[in-house]
């Protein structure tokens, strides 16, 4: 416990002198710019602005990157309440209620709730991460392939839930989204599947191509169809700020979101992706009246907004005590760890405490400065939504466009996000719901490769699966989760077909 | 639910049910992944094959169809509804063009000339905006050349992402001593003063008629 | 939208314009052109081909005084990047990266062509490395273990086809063993298994496992280059451990596209080898696992070659195929 104190206190030193508070600013700021810009993601950013912190300290340097991080986790959030268009698989489940809230005229709640929700969840991991991020690493060298398998088969139960109709519709969009991650080369054995011989599909389709072109661009689409469903958008500001209610209902979701993404978070491989989706998954649950999800409720952007703001931050322990990278932001922050001499590994907790508790002391930081620009922006982005819909979306058209080509320098993921589009419109027009597809489409690859590779070291053995207690626990759980979602949609189903 | 569906049948009632058309597209999914992947090997669990998931998904995926297909046949549900071709084409052409000009694109003989977003930019706005019926020309114009330049400064010249902004060729003939940031932030300038320029003009002058272009 | 006046509007262009002539005195005949230099590389930002171009291009630009802008265009093993750089202008404004061995099975002859070298800028091994968790101290001692009992062993590698992949099944063929081959995608999460234990091996570069060598998580058995690595004096070579054609190296160098004025070909490669050879790049370097070398065009033409028909005779004797 002395040492906790003595290090948040060595930390707050580093994280509270003026430039380090102004380089947390800038970078959140940047972060929340390219955030909103639906498709442009942290990553391209980060690695452009990386010679500009070649002559800070790395301890800044490191703060300025990690504030564009938070940034745009919490930029795209934006995005997707207000244009439904999530650019990364954390915010696809913001979209489902917060873009609702914004066609009733509550987009400034939902907003306002994202961010106190967001900065909650910030504070809570981040004394998480100083107190049980060192312990918390042997729970991540706990999940080998075996476990990873089992987790994503609770994932996928996920999408199950996620699902507002029909249940074989959200079944067969689940596993249509798997399909479409095996796409490109198959990992194991180099061989091509399902490229139709073209060299652009050899690794696959990225998440923002898919996220962008089935929710953006069919909703443009739908959008365009009739005149008054998107006057509904800009119908009415409302309120800025939850209400006394509102906030009542939310708490909750808040708590139980912010556990389950700083759990969740600490699992390399990117464990956090499955945090909102979680969370979502639980808030449904425990409504009394789940038929509101879908259709705005404020927990369902309260509970996922939180968890994946936890995981986000949490997702730094495997970085900070291991120097293990668990997705492409983290991957960067160690390229900017090494560019500065400091070797990302075991050991940067003891030579380098300056930087590992600056950083901790720098995320409370940065929340801060998230909750101080993006507060007052609420106001400004709403009023956004008042612009005639006629000049909004060739805006958002062109912004997605230099999004998406940004993202990898190809003019082909330019047109891919057009057929995809087409795509999505054409579900949307037969009542199947892109979310289920897109949660299988993030979840897909991973289950594939670690269902392999488990079964490789087992030598073929699928008791592998059973033998291990957490990745037995982990399906044990999926099985009850599924029935839990599954029952009462078939008893409603029945219901159903009697009155008819 | 019931109501709705027994309407929108008695309107259109030559068109697919949508559970029908949503489960042909399912099994016409599923054969096409089989038929892509039928030179592939299954393997075994002791070393799964690439095709092995795949085929097993693109199964599933046949049998949610079938399932659909089947449900839809018993069953009176709702129909498809028509599609805006209008939107749909406008914004594809607009995305095209996008790709198109931002950067050299060569399909077949031909090449496309690099326009940086300069050109791609203001295409896809003008393209782009006619996707709704009630697009303004100059409303749209001042958008194209007032947005595009400020996305130059932003991802150009603010965060130095490496995509082109401008026309290539621009590069040969300006006189020496010119960078690119130099050319750069002479063309931005230019697109805010002539959007600026374009917006006050039509503001100045009363409207006498309803603009529909 | 905005609230100016045409003649403030006026005269922020005129200001703006006039910024805009600055100098570019500092870049000689090389490159006439008011453009930037475009560094292409195959891989995703982050990782350690991608951390060394970024530090030498930074460098670079300020030596020739002109801007240098880096660009990933990750995918297709590489060829994406190298592609379109082979198809470029050979006008000097195009680079590219290239970390070798660069293996694939497609017809890749117009890369060959359109390429020519500017400089290599280091090479250094790989590491076969081990879970502390197994009671087997050196390679002698894991073999066996194998041969025992060879259900209970996997290595990981970063994926098919991959350096790290054949070196794992070059191994097992010259020691007998039959050590199954798991494949991840990158590095990041095989270290991680292998830490644990779930694959008790993994063939990496020094960069991303030294680390964890240093703490005492992972257990370092031989390096597969002709000399150790200089960072970790201690790990034997497999040379030295009795396996004579262990010389297998990872590398990164730089090309250009083919055609490209000698003159500045010649300029750039001086110029990146001077940054090699700096103390604080040379340092740089090494802890992304590479020793710097820096190198002449021929010299690094000649490298290439040698690699590729010596990487390809063991793939075609193991029987891999590429991607």
């Amino acid at each position: 416990m002395a040492d906790l104190f003595s290090g948040l206190t060595l930390g707050f030193s580093v994280a509270l002198t003026l430039q380090n508070i102004g380089l947390a600013f800038l970078g959140c700021l940047v972060g929340t710019l390219i955030g909103v810009l639906p498709g442009v993601g942290p990553v391209a950013t980060i690695a452009m602005l990386l010679p500009l912190t070649f002559s800070l300290d790395p301890a800044s340097a490191l703060i300025m990157l990690a504030g564009i991080y938070y940034g745009a986790q919490y930029g795209g959030s934006t995005t997707a309440i207000l244009v439904n268009m999530p650019g990364e698989a954390s915010s696809l489940v913001t979209a489902l209620d917060g873009h609702q809230m914004a066609r009733q005229g509550r987009a400034g709640v939902a907003l306002g709730i994202a961010a106190i929700g967001s900065f909650f969840a910030g504070t809570v991991a981040t004394f998480f991460i100083a107190i049980l991020g060192t312990p918390l690493t042997k729970l991540a060298l706990l999940f080998g392939p075996a476990e990873y398998f089992s987790l994503m088969v609770v994932g996928l139960v996920f999408a199950v839930v996620l699902a507002r109709g029909s249940v074989l519709k959200a079944v067969a969009m689940i596993v249509v989204g798997i399909l479409l991650s095996t796409v490109g080369l198959d990992l194991e054995t180099g061989q091509e599947r399902m490229t139709f011989g073209s060299q652009l599909l050899l690794d696959g389709i990225e998440f923002t191509v898919i996220g962008v072109g089935i929710f953006g661009i069919a909703e443009i689409l739908r959008n365009l169809e009739a005149v008054e469903t998107r006057d509904t958008v800009r119908q009415a500001i409302g309120r800025l700020i939850p209400s006394r209610s509102e906030f009542k209902q939310a708490y909750p979701s808040v708590i139980r979101g912010t556990f389950l993404g700083s759990v969740l978070g600490i699992l390399p491989g990117n464990g956090a992706v499955l945090a909102p989706f979680a969370s979502y998954t639980l808030e449904k649950k425990l409504a009394k009246n789940s038929s509101r999800f879908g259709h705005g409720a404020i927990e369902g952007v309260a509970g996922p907004e939180s968890a994946n703001n936890a995981g986000a931050q949490t997702s730094f322990i495997p970085l900070l005590t291991l120097g293990i990278p668990p997705n492409a932001v983290m991957a960067l922050m160690v390229g900017a760890m090494t560019i500065h001499g400091i070797v990302p590994g075991p050991q940067v907790m003891t030579r380098n405490p300056d930087l590992f508790w600056g950083m901790i002391a720098s995320m409370w930081v940065g929340n801060l400065m998230l909750l101080v620009i993006n507060l007052p922006l609420i106001g400004a982005w709403v009023r956004l939504l008042k612009v005639p819909y006629r000049i909004m979306f060739p805006a958002i058209l062109m912004f997605s466009c230099i999004g998406i080509y940004s993202i990898n320098s190809l003019s082909t993921d330019v047109l891919f996000i057009g057929f995809f589009g087409i795509i999505g419109y054409m579900l949307l027009k037969l009542d199947f719901e892109p979310a289920p597809m897109l949660l299988g489409f993030v979840l897909g690859r991973l289950m594939e490769e670690n269902l392999r590779r488990a079964l490789v070291i087992s030598r073929g053995s699928l008791e592998t699966f059973m033998e291990r207690p957490v990745s037995a626990a982990l399906l044990v759980a999926a099985l009850i989760l599924l029935v839990l979602a599954v029952l009462p949609s078939i008893r409603k189903g029945r219901d159903k077909v009697f009155t008819e | 639910m019931s109501t709705q569906a027994a309407s929108s049948c008695q309107q259109n009632g030559r068109r697919l049910q949508k559970d029908l058309a949503g489960g042909l597209l399912l099994v016409f999914l599923a054969c096409l992944a089989l038929w892509v992947n039928r030179d592939l090997p299954q393997g075994s669990l002791d070393a799964i094959g690439p095709a092995m998931l795949p085929n097993s998904l693109a199964i599933a995926v046949g049998l949610c169809g079938f399932l659909l297909l089947m449900s839809g046949s018993i069953r009176e549900g709702e129909r498809v509804e028509g599609l805006n071709v209008r939107a749909a084409i406008f914004v594809i052409l607009a995305i095209v063009a996008f790709a198109g000009t931002v950067r050299p694109m060569t399909i077949g003989p031909l090449t496309t000339p690099g326009l940086g977003i300069a050109v791609a930019g203001i295409l896809t706005i003008m393209i782009g905006g006619f996707a709704s019926p009630d697009a303004r020309l100059k409303e749209l114009i001042v958008l194209a050349l007032g947005l595009t330049p400020a996305c130059m400064l932003l991802f150009g010249d603010l965060l130095n992402l490496p995509i082109p902004t401008y026309p290539q060729y621009l590069n040969s003939i300006v006189p020496p001593g010119w960078s690119q940031k130099g050319i750069l932030r002479g063309i931005v300038a230019l697109m805010f003063v002539s959007s600026a320029a374009i917006w006050a003009l039509g503001r100045n002058r009363p409207r006498s008629h309803p603009e529909t272009e | 939208m905005l609230k100016l006046s045409r003649r403030e509007l006026l005269a922020g262009a005129i200001a703006t314009g006039a910024l805009a002539i600055n100098n570019r005195a500092l870049a000689g005949a090389e490159w006439p052109q008011a453009m930037m230099i475009k560094w292409l590389i195959g891989l995703p930002p982050g990782g350690g081909a991608d951390a060394i171009t970024r530090a030498i291009a930074d460098r670079l630009s300020k030596s020739i005084g002109q801007s240098v802008v880096i660009e990933n265009r990750a995918g297709a093993n590489q060829t994406l990047a190298t592609h379109a750089v082979a198809q470029a202008e050979p006008d000097g404004y195009s680079l590219v990266t290239f970390a070798g061995p660069t293996l694939y099975s497609r017809p890749v002859s117009e890369i060959d062509k359109g390429l020519e070298a500017v400089s290599l800028i280091g090479r250094g091994p790989m590491i076969l490395a081990g879970t502390t968790k197994r009671p087997t101290p050196d390679l002698k001692s894991l073999i066996q273990a194998a041969k025992d009992d060879p259900s209970a062993w996997s290595f990981a590698s970063p994926g098919h086809a991959t350096a790290p992949h054949i070196v794992g099944e070059l191994f097992n063929k010259r020691a007998g063993t039959k050590i199954n081959h798991v494949a991840y995608r990158g590095g990041g999460q095989s270290i991680n298994d292998a830490i644990a234990g779930h694959v008790p091996l993994i063939i990496i570069g020094p960069g991303p496992s030294k680390p964890h060598i240093d703490a005492g998580l992972l257990r370092p058995y031989a390096v597969t280059t002709k000399t150790r690595y200089s960072l970790l004096p201690d790990v034997p070579t497999f040379d030295e451990l009795g396996f004579p054609d262990f010389d297998l190296a990872q590398w990164n160098g730089v090309k250009i596209r083919s055609g490209t004025d000698r003159k500045i070909v010649d300029r750039l490669s001086l110029e990146i080898n001077r940054i090699v050879q700096t103390p604080e790049m040379k340092d740089f370097i090494l802890n992304q696992g590479l020793h710097p070398v820096g190198s002449t065009p021929e010299e690094f033409a000649a490298f290439y070659r040698a690699d590729k028909s010596k990487w390809s005779e063991i793939v075609r004797e193991l029987g891999i195929t590429l991607s």
